[in-house]
């Protein structure tokens, strides 16, 4: 009895096991996806980081990446055509980036999601980005002088350029998916493009060069509206609209206290609390912000405190431009990315579904915006004073 | 069988019996009118002592040789001659062969049908030296030896408590070797030392070599890898467990002392922990149990995760893992399992080889196992660094039998998880557990302090306390007295 049980377990695991097993070196590691228009209907670029590499360069932990394309009518299509061509299975664990083409995105970028979110292999956690002014093809191929895989330099570049700048931002795909379900919110992607000559991106002798021909510049944010790009922003706008959503981690302002009396300010946290008053559709936005001086060129006493209330004065100023910046490009598209249809669906929901189908053309263009900034310099670096100030004193 | 009164016939019947051995030396005195003789085997009796005392006062005894009482003269004379020695009449002949065989010299007497026996015994043994298997930088540096008193001299010379009770017990129908079950009266719990003593009289065995011997007779789990008894060569260890409450066997012949009963974290513990600073030592303890599970599972989730579960693998180091793959023609369970024999081998090869040419064997172990294997593409280089890990952690226990079975449940971790990946590495862990728990010694659990849970001595068990904290010896051993301080 005992033997017989031992026996079923022992073909459990014989029978059923090793289904998914794999060796490494059987997988090709998709790290990277772009996806173009093409006359046929798509024309789909997969990066393939683990290609064959000479000796010396697995022990730096160097990738030579290969970019394969396929097309076909559709996405699936496309990557059995791809599939065809390469020796190992296609293995999408690893992704970590999507790029979509600007026109698709234009189009329709519903196309693309739908594939990925069926996957069951992914991990949804890669970055989704468009592919501005070129292909998406191209993007992928681009080489960075500083990182040994291409995908992870654009997922670093929109990275560094969101938490840093704040001019891009970061966006997930299972992120995306989730704003373009709820109820009252539209989806906003960052972008990149080739900065330089373009058909030197994908040329290893550039990289040899103190300065690349070509590089990859992460540009500024795309609005959509439910699944269709409707417009891009401005640097201020998405700095803005990047206030409003909290997800700034750092963000330079430059004011102007008087004529030529220029200050730079690091921000290093700014806080929005939005409140809503459904009746009249008016919106408060209250914005703290932390900060500290890190430039200035005149002749400033910092040590008076009047001088800190002044700059705090300015940069609030300079905050308010770039909110109001980001919600005036919103509301001229009709597009809300912010949520506060979202907020009005928490509050009153059943307001919400009287309005919810004109919600982005009727409502959202028509709030009034109240936007009070707080700002706090905290720090003034190394320095107590400026230097000229210090000059003059003495 | 009885002794002869013809000295003739002893000699003739002695040499007959044990196929007339070359060392056995007989010799017959006459002293007046009584022929005396003594037999003694050379190989184990020391010729100066017998020559010095014996030989000397037997024929100081001229005067009473035609007395009746002359055997009664014979012993007391002996007796007051010689200088510490052990004496007894014996009138049959196998007690003659035990003493003979002992080191004793027989001196029997032409008419009488007794024999005294007096130790002449050669000194066989090596002094006291320091521990070969449990190396320690700071505690004593005495061991045991293959002298079973001296063994157990070092013991009761580090407890002088008349409550230290030694029960002695022959074992072995050939070897007739003598075994002793040490115990505190007032500490341990009886119902345990009771329960070895009555197993240890059971054993029918020809022969007992060393204390292993006996320890497949004191427990019933020998379809179990993992060792249930401590065994040790330091006295320092056997008194601290003496102390707290376990059962002591001292086997002759054997430098190893058995240990009853033992819990999983005895084996992961180090003689040396009771001698440093508490706070210092909990580190390396947590430390040593890290080892432990890296030594037994690490192999196994590499498997797992490198054939089945990539997914968990950061991005960057998933492809150098692939490129590194990428020339190797094996799977990787097979270069694993590969590399592990081989270092086992080279293990094994090491410990029988005499030590000049074991450093020539660890430079070729380290060569063909590091970089010729890797270069040759039969591995990749981090199949290597999994087999080192797993193979130095598993050095880290003082005791052979642990680390042999982590052998075998590292074993069971590459099969499952070669099989089915992660779920299988989860199917070896749960019978792991499974299997730790239902281990047990004379009604300890294997996995006490944990499970059953005893949270005070969790603290003692799994790090450490300061000695001046324990106030209590280990509640699941039963003991009769629980204090370590204060009234009893």
């Amino acid at each position: 009895m005992k033997l017989k049980i031992f026996l079923i377990i022992l073909l459990c695991f014989f029978t059923s096991g090793c289904w998914n097993y794999n060796e490494l070196n059987e997988l090709a590691i998709v790290t990277g996806i772009g996806i173009d228009k093409h006359e046929n209907g798509y024309k789909v670029s997969l990066m393939i980081s683990n290609s064959r590499s000479t000796q010396s360069s697995s022990r730096e932990g160097e990738a030579q990446t290969t970019v394969f394309t396929g097309t076909g009518k559709t996405f699936t299509e496309a990557l059995s055509n791809i599939d065809v061509k390469t020796p190992r299975n296609l293995y999408l664990g690893h992704l970590e980036v999507v790029l979509v083409d600007e026109e698709i995105a234009k189009d329709n970028i519903n196309i693309v999601l739908e594939n990925l979110m069926r996957n069951p292999e992914t991990a949804k956690k890669y970055y989704i980005a468009i592919a501005r002014d070129n292909k998406s093809e191209e993007i992928l191929k681009g080489l960075s002088p500083l990182e040994s895989f291409p995908s992870q330099n654009i997922s670093l570049n929109i990275q560094n350029s969101s938490q840093s700048e704040g001019i891009s931002t970061e966006m997930v795909l299972s992120e995306f998916i989730k704003t373009i379900l709820k109820q009252g919110v539209n989806s906003i992607a960052p972008s990149i493009s080739i900065q330089g000559e373009e058909n030197k991106i994908d040329n290893q002798e550039s990289l040899k060069e103190t300065e690349p021909k070509a590089m990859l510049k992460a540009r500024s944010i795309g609005l959509f509206k439910d699944f269709k790009l409707v417009t891009w922003t401005t640097e201020k706008e998405s700095q803005g609209i990047n206030i409003i959503n909290n997800k700034t981690e750092r963000l330079y302002v430059t004011t102007e206290l008087d004529k030529n009396k220029k200050v730079v300010v690091l921000l290093d946290s700014t806080k929005c609390k939005s409140d809503i008053n459904i009746n009249d559709l008016n919106i408060n936005l209250n914005i703290n912000v932390k900060g500290a001086i890190v430039e200035t060129d005149t002749d400033l006493d910092l040590e008076n405190p009047k001088t800190i209330e002044k700059i705090n004065k300015s940069t609030e100023k300079e905050i308010k431009n770039l909110v109001f910046d980001g919600i005036n490009l919103a509301q001229k598209y009709k597009t809300d990315i912010f949520g506060f249809g979202n907020m009005i669906y928490r509050k009153d929901f059943k307001y919400w579904y009287k309005v919810k189908k004109e919600w982005d053309d009727n409502y959202f263009p028509k709030i009034n915006f109240k936007v009070k900034v707080n700002a706090n310099i905290e720090s003034k670096g190394a320095l107590e004073n400026t230097i000229k100030e210090k000059k003059n004193e003495s | 069988m009885k002794l002869d009164k013809n000295i003739n016939k002893i000699f003739s019947k002695i040499n007959e019996i044990n196929g007339n051995s070359p060392d056995i030396t007989t010799r017959e005195i006459k002293i007046g009118f009584k022929k005396v003789g003594y037999i003694y085997l050379e190989s184990v009796s020391s010729d100066d002592k017998i020559s010095d005392f014996l030989v000397r006062s037997i024929t100081r005894l001229k005067k009473f040789s035609f007395l009746d009482n002359f055997f009664t003269n014979l012993y007391n004379e002996l007796k007051n001659s010689i200088a510490n020695s052990k004496m007894k009449t014996i009138d049959n002949y196998d007690d003659m062969f035990y003493y003979l065989a002992s080191g004793f010299t027989i001196v029997v007497v032409n008419g009488f049908n007794k024999a005294i026996v007096l130790e002449t015994r050669e000194t066989l043994d090596r002094g006291v030296t320091e521990p070969s298997t449990e190396v320690t930088i700071r505690g004593p540096k005495d061991s045991m030896t293959e002298n079973y008193n001296k063994n157990i001299g070092l013991i009761r010379k580090r407890i002088k408590d008349p409550n230290l009770w030694f029960k002695e017990i022959e074992v072995g129908k050939r070897t007739k070797t003598k075994v002793s079950i040490g115990y505190i009266k007032d500490i341990a719990d009886p119902n345990k030392v009771k329960r070895v003593i009555d197993k240890i009289n059971k054993i029918d065995i020809d022969g007992v070599l060393d204390s292993g011997y006996i320890r497949d007779f004191l427990t019933n789990d020998e379809r179990s890898s993992f060792p249930t008894i401590i065994s040790t060569e330091r006295p320092d260890t056997v008194c601290a467990s003496l102390l707290e409450g376990k059962v002591i066997v001292v086997v002759e012949n054997t430098p190893f002392v058995l240990i009853m009963p033992g819990i999983l974290a005895n084996f992961i513990h180090a003689a040396e922990d009771n001698y440093q600073k508490a706070i210092n030592v909990s580190m390396t303890r947590v430390l040593r149990f890290l080892a432990m599970i890296v030594t037994i599972m690490a192999p196994g989730l590499y498997i797992a995760l490198t054939t089945f579960n990539q997914e968990i693998i950061p991005n960057t180091l998933l492809i150098s893992l692939a490129i590194q793959r990428s020339s190797v023609p094996f799977p990787t369970s097979f270069s694993v399992i590969i590399l592990m024999i081989t270092f086992e081998i080279l293990r094994e090869s090491d410990m029988r080889l005499p030590e000049t040419m074991g450093t020539s064997i660890s430079i070729v172990g380290a060569l063909v196992l590091g970089d010729a294997a890797v270069n040759a593409g039969i591995v990749s280089p981090i199949v290597v660094i999994v087999v080192a890990i797993t193979s130095v952690t598993s050095l880290l226990f003082t005791d052979m039998d642990i680390v042999n079975a982590f052998r075998w449940w590292r074993l069971l971790f590459i099969i499952l998880s070669t099989l089915m990946g992660l779920i299988g590495f989860i199917v070896a862990g749960i019978i792991f557990i499974i299997k730790l728990c239902s281990i047990e010694t004379l009604d300890v659990p294997y996995l006490t302090p944990i499970s059953p849970l005893y949270p005070k001595f969790l603290m003692e068990n799994i790090i450490t306390i300061p000695r001046n904290k324990m106030k209590k010896r280990p509640t699941y051993l039963d003991d009769l007295d629980i204090n370590r301080m204060g009234e009893k």
